[in-house]
């Protein structure tokens, strides 16, 4: 049987390549400039974003702050949502 | 000098068991050689019953430095050659051997699975040399009946499948075991020079990931909102809850607008339906099935369940625990069984109206196990006082075995659909109409009888108020002890008899925490790293194909040597390519291995600063332990507490009862372990105080 590896990055060259770690965490990034888990955190909050619309109507900020006081929001989406809500609040001071 | 029989069994109490079910007084003599006991019956002749203590003998690297790898050289070697605190096996085996010069005929006694026929063989081939004559006694209970039947017709041969499959298991555990263990120990004593004991296996890998990935989905949770609504109606002055027809709504818009447009109206019962139904009994316990119901009725993990069941075998109350059936044949006698159980009072009256009955037949399950039935009660009463856990266990396991031949439960249930201004509520209801095996297996009884009032279709009914609930979305459930071993048998990783050390396993090495299991950081690190380097040994569907494969062995359909091979093939690769990213796994393991010993220092939030954290720490000037807060450095929090200086001191994780404070548990050598209360002026301690 063929064993096939998954490619990965050595440390260092993420470690070159700053554009490569998390934003949050600073582990690998993979996609957004997140790494995995927060990469597949991120998805979840812009997928249930249409939910709580269609649910109350709910602004994009009012939503990051809702999932961050609910208490069984997981903690890495908590992490994301507040790093999206700097953002949004640093661009609207913008 | 007059020749004897030799009987290796597994355990010194199931040996005194023998021995008294074969001695022609059931008083067989009771030796000891330096420290070793065996026993002396008197049958046809004198037969000789000494005891392993499990395993004598052990699969061992052959040669090379110890903490090398790969490694993929081995043999089996006596175990006190080999694990440090396993001197004692040196006596025993020298003691069998003494006690095998002077027998000619040798016969194994152990436990009649995988494990049980290797312990017997290894003792055999090794110590006596004798493996090739042996006979083999086969028994699932520890009864005079059951034993003396085996000891009368043995096989006349060593069960070597059986024994093979053992080997290979053994051999291919350890081949995993060995190297990725000393991969990931290594890889973290070059980056920090630090010793820290790793490990993972060949079932270990792919439980831990299944974790791993229901923690990954909790994290990365996204509740969502949604609403429910009941209706209070009113029943002859009597109120029920009935449920909206939509389960969830998924907009606050929709939902109150249904409660206005209930609010204070009159409903009309629009149509009742009711079914009659069976409920089929429970099937026998196979190993799984006792250990998930003893956890959900008594919360025991199933480790504990096992030994507690082990204890029960070997007082000959229940029959051989670690069994796969599910199924009861007629071959171990209902009536006798039955009889015997009716001799306590608490079991008469149910015996009784069992062998009333016209025919005994009890309802079985789908799993076979070709060496054991389903676990049941032997018939004998304890001979002496069992302890709670025991107790409870057995009556759970006999009122079990009799509920097996119930008739079925009979049930109604009963739907009322009310209709107000249009919209559908449902009113449910549940019946026993006639009890059927339900009588014989309460308390264990799961029973949600909901009884509903006398109502017909057309009648109206007042609408007393209408609520609607706001709710989210729940996390999915964390995995406890009980359904990670289901999710173990589902997935056919593991064998019945590991599955709960493999559980217990991942406790030990701090990879998982709490009874509700949650990762730590170390075992998501150990997997992610595993995932990234050595996929095939977290993957599932590998391990379950090398499982596959050792059940060939067993069946004679596979050789030994073949899976061997093909599992050294498997494991050479992912053993270079850890070996080249050495340094990479080294400094993430180590920040794990660092963060997890904090970690189990931290006992809680500092009571007084608030923001840092209660640890255990050393003092470097005197030695003495103490308990002090992390802010100590930066936010110059002094809040310190003493603490024992004997014994081991762990966190509890839970804040004291009375006063909210954090806790921590003390083990002392030949004491009950303590809970303390790092509160000095804790209500429960001038309560103590007072008291005293």
């Amino acid at each position: 049987m063929e064993i096939v590896f998954e490619p990965c990055l050595s440390e260092k060259r993420v470690e070159e390549k700053s554009g490569l770690k998390c934003k949050i965490c600073s582990k690998e990034a993979v996609s957004n400039g997140y790494c995995m888990l927060h990469e597949k955190a991120h998805q979840n909050l812009t997928e249930k974003f249409e939910t709580w619309k269609g649910a109350l109507g709910i602004s994009w900020k009012n939503y990051l702050n809702e999932i961050i006081k609910n208490p069984s929001t997981g903690v890495k989406a908590r992490e994301v949502a507040e790093a999206l809500l700097s953002i949004h609040n640093k661009t609207n001071l913008a | 000098m007059e020749k004897h029989t030799l009987i290796i069994a597994e355990k010194p109490t199931a040996a005194e068991r023998i021995a008294k079910a074969l001695d022609n007084k059931s008083k067989p003599e009771a030796h000891r050689e330096k420290c070793v006991p065996y026993f002396v019956a008197k049958r046809d002749k004198k037969i000789v019953v000494v005891p392993a203590l499990g395993h004598l003998y052990t699969v061992a690297q052959a040669e090379g430095k110890k903490s090398r790898y790969p490694t993929f050289n081995f043999k089996w070697l006596p175990r006190h050659m080999v694990e440090k605190g396993a001197q004692r096996t040196k006596i025993w085996i020298e003691t069998i051997s003494k006690l095998a010069q002077n027998a000619d005929v040798f016969i194994d006694a152990c436990d009649y699975d995988i494990e049980g026929s290797l312990i017997g063989y290894s003792i055999l081939d090794y110590a006596c040399g004798k493996a090739d004559v042996a006979k083999r006694m086969k028994y699932s209970t520890l009864t005079k009946a059951e034993l003396e039947h085996a000891y009368e017709q043995p096989s006349l041969t060593l069960d070597f499948t059986l024994i093979e499959a053992g080997k290979a298991r053994h051999e291919v555990d350890w081949l995993y075991g060995i190297n990725l263990s000393r991969a990931l120990t290594s890889a973290v004593r070059k980056a920090s020079g630090r010793y820290a004991t790793l490990s993972t296996g060949r079932v270990q890998g792919p439980t831990l990931r299944f974790l791993v990935i229901r923690e990954n989905s909790i994290a990365c949770f996204v509740p969502t909102p949604y609403w429910t609504i009941k209706a209070q109606i009113e029943i002859r002055g009597k109120v029920y809850e009935a449920e909206y027809e939509k389960k969830t709504i998924e907009s606050k818009t929709e939902a109150e607008a249904i409660v206005r447009a209930c609010k204070g109206k009159i409903g009309k019962i629009a149509k009742i339906e009711e079914k009659t139904f069976k409920q089929n009994p429970p099937i026998p316990f196979d190993l799984g099935t006792m250990q998930r119901e003893a956890y959900h009725l008594f919360s025991y993990n199933p480790r504990r369940t096992t030994n507690i069941a082990e204890h029960l075998y070997l007082d000959a109350l229940i029959s051989y625990p670690r069994t796969g059936s599910q199924k009861l044949p007629p071959t171990i006698n209902y009536k006798s069984i039955l009889a015997g159980l009716s001799r306590k009072s608490i079991y008469r009256k149910l015996v009784s109206e069992l062998l009333m009955l016209e025919r005994l037949k009890p309802k079985e399950g789908k799993k076979e196990d070709p060496a054991h039935p389903a676990v049941y009660p032997t018939g004998n009463l304890p001979e002496r006082k069992l302890n709670s856990s025991e107790q409870r266990l057995w009556d759970l396991v006999v009122r079990r075995f009799m509920a097996a031949f119930g008739e079925p439960a009979t049930k109604r249930s009963m739907k009322a659909e009310i209709t107000v201004d249009g919209h559908r509520f449902y009113l449910s209801g549940r019946k026993i109409l006639k009890e059927g095996w339900m009588r014989f297996y309460r308390p264990y009884v799961r029973s949600d009888e909901v009884l509903l009032p006398d109502i017909q279709e057309g009648e109206k009914v007042k609408v007393n108020s209408v609520i609607c609930e706001d709710k989210f979305t729940q996390q999915p459930l964390r995995y406890n002890p009980s359904s990670l071993l289901k999710k173990m048998e589902n997935e056919q990783i593991g064998t019945k008899a590991t599955r709960a050390d493999i559980i217990q396993t991942l406790y030990d090495r701090n990879y998982i925490a709490e009874r509700s299991v949650k990762v730590t950081e170390l075992g998501q690190s150990v997997t992610e790293i595993l995932q990234k380097h050595a996929p095939t040994v977290v993957s599932v569907k590998l391990t379950r194909e090398l499982e596959e494969k050792m059940r060939r062995i067993q069946n004679d359909e596979e050789k030994r040597e073949k899976v061997l091979g093909e599992a050294v093939d498997r494991l050479k690769p992912v053993l270079e390519e850890l070996k080249n990213q050495e340094e990479i796994i080294g400094r993430t393991l180590s920040k794990s291995v660092r963060q997890a010993k904090l970690q189990e220092r931290i006992i809680g939030d500092c009571p007084t600063c608030k923001t840092g954290k209660l640890m255990i720490i050393r003092s470097r000037k005197t030695g003495k332990r103490f308990v002090g807060c992390t802010n100590y450095f930066e936010g110059g929090c002094k809040t310190s507490f003493p603490l024992p200086q004997l014994g081991t001191v762990k966190p509890t994780r839970r804040n004291c009862d009375a006063c909210g404070w954090p806790t921590v548990i003390i083990f002392g050598k030949g004491r009950r372990p303590w809970r303390l209360c790092l509160n000095p002026a804790c209500p429960k301690k001038e309560w103590r105080k007072n008291l005293g």
